[in-house]
């Protein structure tokens, strides 16, 4: 359970929900009204109840309705796939490009997409520029090493200090 | 358990287009599922209202002509309420319903979502890192796949890094005269493997 994609996710269909049931109730009560109006007026003594005055328009309404939130999620059902599969091809990007020959580790990842996608992006560059950082530390050490007139015993604990620190890379 | 990040077999071709054409097929049939339990929960809904206002309506009228004018009217004047209490109810269970199915159906994006925010943050900690494995029918494999290829490859070259270092001191073990100058020529060399990370 990821709370802040799976809500974000059901939070987007809620509103389409929301703006269609908004729609509706906008659009029947002022059609529903001045037709309730006019046969409480004129035309009251056709009908047996309030039904076969506004029955059909209420039919109608209900599956535009229908159709309009059924077209309206799908339409955010594709818009949500797409921004998720765009934002999972950055991220593996990410990692390709870290991989494969400059070996960059400092792009932004910058994956569109929703939170749980952007977080990761997040992180990734975080992940990815703690090992650049590591990586400089170690290349910043072994140039000290090999231009400083260093002791011998100073030189030793600095060798052996130094590949600890290698090793900590990707333990 | 069966891991969807699973190896290739040695020296087996894959089709990478089928694999990728089948993966896609495979999302969009998922995605396909989802839309269609859309469709029969956004249809219920609308059945439901629709029943809802039926029962309202379909009250009888009186018989008087001013019995029927001031029903008519009263339902004109209480139109407002039962509209915002009728699609306050759609609204509510159209979401809640849709919401528990959003929540089941993108479990199998935000689950490996979750899992790889665990293995970044174990991999930032410092601690032993540990390949992601997906199981079967989970979306974004070719990510945990990425994820799991960068690790190996940075393995890969602290192993080299290692090696150019352990070389030296067995160098050093063997003539003490020159141990210095070995050192040195494999940090050189140690330097030169880490300029390539920028």
């Amino acid at each position: 359970m990821n709370p802040r994609f799976q809500g974000g996710v059901a939070l987007c269909f809620a509103a389409v929900v929301f703006a269609g049931a908004a729609l509706f109730a906008l659009f029947f009560h002022h059609y529903a009204r001045g037709e309730l109006r006019v046969a409480s007026l004129q035309g009251h003594y056709h009908f047996l109840s309030p039904y076969e005055i506004i029955g059909a328009a209420l039919a109608r309404h209900v599956a535009v309705l229908s159709a309009g939130v059924i077209a309206a999620s799908l339409l955010v059902l594709f818009l949500l796939i797409r921004r998720v599969r765009a934002g999972a091809s950055r991220l593996v990007e990410a990692f390709l490009i870290s991989t494969e020959g400059d070996l960059d580790l400092s792009t932004p990842t910058e994956a569109p997409g929703l939170s749980g996608i952007t977080d990761l992006g997040g992180k990734i560059d975080s992940a990815r520029s703690r090992t650049l950082s590591r990586i400089r530390e170690i290349a910043a050490e072994a140039e000290f090493l090999r231009s400083e007139p260093l002791s011998e015993e100073e030189f030793a604990k600095r060798w052996n200090a130094l590949k600890a620190a290698v090793r900590k890379v990707a333990p | 358990m069966e891991c969807a990040e699973s190896r290739r077999p040695e020296g087996r071709p894959v089709n990478s287009r089928l694999a990728g054409k089948g993966k896609r097929a495979e999302e969009w049939g998922h995605a396909g599922r989802f839309a269609m339990q859309l469709l029969l929960t956004i249809g219920a809904g609308g059945g439901l209202l629709f029943l809802a206002f039926y029962l309202i309506f379909i009250q009888p009228l009186p018989g008087t002509y001013s019995g029927v004018y001031f029903a008519l009217r009263d339902l004109t004047a209480f139109l407002v309420p039962i509209l915002v209490f009728s699609m306050l109810a759609y609204v509510l269970v159209v979401s809640v319903v849709i919401a528990l199915l959003s929540v089941y159906s993108f479990h199998k994006i935000a689950g490996p979502l979750y899992r790889m925010e665990r293995a970044l943050e174990n991999f930032e900690s410092g601690h032993a890192v540990k390949a992601v494995f997906l199981r079967e029918g989970d979306q974004l494999i070719a990510l945990a796949r990425a994820y799991n290829e960068f690790v190996a490859h940075l393995r890969e070259n602290r192993k080299e890094w290692l090696t150019v270092m352990e070389h030296a001191e067995r160098l050093c073990l063997q003539d003490a005269a020159t141990c210095r100058a070995e050192m040195g020529s494999a940090l050189a060399r140690l330097s030169e493997l880490l300029s390539r990370y920028r």
